[in-house]
């Protein structure tokens, strides 16, 4: 029998964003959220982060580790260039004058991604007021801040929307086997780049400085 | 322990051999890294290392090699995935990155149990060696365990553990796993009541999961909501549910337990096909989603029926082969077959999916440890020629587009012509290049 007589615990100071809380954020989310840690973590630099909303930011900050976060809800002033700006959820409040600051704060070869939610976000669990901005808004503000757009997704389709219903509606009647393959078809279509984006209840703008 | 051919001897402690090698491409600085491809979500961007299951596979597969050979390298290296739990264990008693295809999020199920059962396995062989760092890595899992387990997941009402803190759920395969931790921290505790009061009315709840009587005799629910029970029935996950059963009989000598783990084989054997694979799920209504099947993960049906052998189960050639002809000549295990055919369920044609061949160290570490477990006492590796890491350059497929896939010593990739839709330097917590085509959860 081992018996101690002092424990040596290590803990470390990591975040403690957990699998509940995880599950408690959307597919859409999780997909955004890793397209922004991946641009991040490959540019290896200080994350700016502003944020409309701070709603689910636990999981977003937990997948920038270790890289420094700075947070900004309204003054940019302080702020030096980075590399990574991500823009959660804008809002039509002062949004074109945001967009200038933002760029004003991107290093040459800084990428700036933009989080937003299209007109079928009510297909997702987390949902916003009606103040948030548009993907039009925000292609006409990026526009005007001397930046364009060189990547786009959308998290949530038309079509993962119908098979998302196909399953629920096989599972509610016993067609178990069904109900998996209709949840398949819908992650297999969860993605898409093409203009039907503004529906996705969430998408991403990857945009850089034009030359 | 079976009887062997040298010759078949001697190509399993090439695929050991071959494994660990691979194994010791996927480290990085904080432990066992890279993507994971999953049947209901796959984690392709985060690539940093996982503090889950993959080390109950890693430290059991590296504490045989020791047992068997007695080289104090394998001791070693399961000694070195133990601190990488001990480095990475968080305050709370949980481990960071410890949710699989959902890294890099901690409080993973049953990943955290597995790990503290890995722990305990080490703990136990340095405890009975008498080398006093097992302490470290006993405390490290009871910490776990009491904190989190017990602390936050055990249900008095239900007398079981939730797979949710905030609601009533039950997860038949999580919670064996995590009694097969129990036993052992009883025992190096010498702590009866984690069993009395813990381990055996889960066990019992994992009974009560169990079909009785028709086709489905045998197979164990996938999971329950309060009284509402899913009524799937995955093979691979009622495999994991054996080795709690077994141990449970050895401690109680109640036969319920060794007969439903027995039942639990033999629907499992039931639905073996000829080439000695395994379907994904099955139906009440009699209904298989046959792919994707699983390939390394087969060693946990393996170990299972070993488990058994002394009850009465043969062994299973056909399901050994199936997973040693996934070994790809870089040493990791093919994940699946059929990932592709997901949604039609047709037979798959063209060239694997770009998940089935992703080589997974969570699920490789199941061939891994099954391996170890068919080698004989008195090896000495240290004799065998140790091979070299081989690249490994296939044809495969993802959204219908070829492509080639490349293992090195330093990367995962995957290409069409001159675009890379994926590709991992090892090493790195996240994928360097994720297409459209790879952004698939």
């Amino acid at each position: 029998m081992i018996r101690t007589q002092q424990p040596s615990y290590h803990y470390s100071s990591t975040a403690q964003h957990t699998l509940v809380q995880e599950r408690s954020i959307s597919l859409a989310q999780r997909y955004a959220f890793d397209v922004c840690a991946s641009y991040a973590h490959s540019a290896g630099d200080t994350v700016l982060l502003h944020a409309g909303r701070t709603e689910a930011l636990a999981a977003l900050k937990m997948r920038l580790e270790p890289l420094s976060i700075q947070i900004l809800s309204t003054h940019l002033s302080t702020v030096t260039t980075v590399q990574t700006i991500i823009w959660y959820q804008p809002t039509i409040v002062q949004g074109s004058e945001t967009a200038l600051a933002l760029r004003r704060v991107m290093a040459q070869d800084a990428r700036l991604i933009v989080i937003g939610s299209g007109l079928l976000q009510r297909f997702s669990t987390q949902r916003m007021a009606g103040t948030q901005a548009s993907l039009a808004m925000l292609h006409t503000w990026l526009a005007a801040a001397g930046m364009s757009v060189e990547l786009r997704y959308g998290f949530h389709t038309l079509q993962s929307i119908a098979w998302g219903f196909a399953a629920q509606y096989c599972e509610r009647f016993g067609q178990l086997a069904l109900a998996d393959r209709c949840q398949y078809a819908m992650r297999q279509s969860y993605v898409t780049s093409s203009p039907l984006i503004h529906l996705s209840p969430m998408y991403i703008l990857v945009a850089r400085l034009c030359r | 322990m079976p009887i062997k051919s040298t010759t078949q001897t001697q190509q399993i402690i090439q695929a050991v051999l071959r494994a660990d090698a691979w194994f010791d491409t996927m480290r990085n600085s904080d432990g066992y890294a890279g993507p994971v491809s999953h049947w209901w979500e796959s984690c392709l961007q985060y690539t940093g290392a996982g503090l889950d299951w993959r080390y109950e596979g890693i430290i059991a597969a590296y504490l045989t090699l020791f047992r068997c050979s007695t080289e104090q390298r394998w001791l070693d290296k399961a000694c070195r995935a133990g601190d990488d739990l001990i480095h990475g264990q968080l305050a709370n008693g949980n481990f960071r990155s410890s949710s699989f295809e959902l890294n890099p999020a901690s409080g993973g199920t049953p990943h955290e149990a597995a790990c503290s059962l890995g722990l305990l396995l080490l703990a136990q062989e340095l405890h009975e060696r008498k080398h006093v760092s097992g302490i470290h890595y006993a405390d490290t899992a009871e910490y776990n365990i009491r904190s989190y387990w017990i602390g936050r997941l055990w249900d008095a009402k239900a007398a079981a553990f939730r797979d949710d803190p905030e609601r009533a759920t039950f997860v038949p395969n999580k919670s064996a796993t995590l009694v097969e931790a129990l036993f052992l921290l009883a025992e190096l505790r010498g702590d009866q009541a984690l069993i009395d009061r813990y381990a055996l009315p889960t066990l019992d709840a994992i009974l009560r999961h169990q079909v009785c009587g028709g086709n489905l005799d045998g197979a164990i629910c996938q999971n329950s909501f309060g009284t509402h029970k899913i009524e799937k029935y995955l093979p691979y996950y009622i495999a994991r549910c054996i080795p709690a059963l077994v141990l449970g009989y050895k401690h109680t000598k109640r036969a319920v337990y060794v007969d439903a783990a027995l039942r639990a084989m033999r629907f499992i054997l039931r639905h073996q096909y000829e080439d000695g694979s395994f379907p994904q799920a099955i139906y009440p209504d009699g209904r298989i989603n046959r792919y994707p099947q699983w390939i390394a993960a087969i060693g946990d049906i393996l170990r299972a029926i070993e488990l058994l052998r002394p009850h009465g189960i043969q062994t299973n050639p056909a399901a050994l082969a199936w997973m040693l002809a996934g070994q790809q000549p870089s040493g990791g295990f093919a994940t699946a077959h059929g990932f592709a055919s997901q949604v039609l369920q047709s037979h798959p044609g063209g060239p694997p999916d770009m998940r089935d061949i992703l080589p997974v160290c969570g699920w490789s570490d199941k061939a891994f440890r099954a391996l170890t477990t068919q080698l004989a006492a008195g090896l000495s590796l240290d004799e065998t020629p140790y091979p070299a890491f081989t690249p490994f350059t296939t044809t495969a497929q993802l959204r219908n587009k070829r492509g080639s896939w490349h293992e090195s010593a330093t990367a995962f990739s995957f290409s069409t012509g001159t675009r890379t839709i994926y590709r991992w330097q090892k090493g790195h917590a996240w994928a360097d290049v994720c297409g459209r085509e790879a952004l698939w959860k």
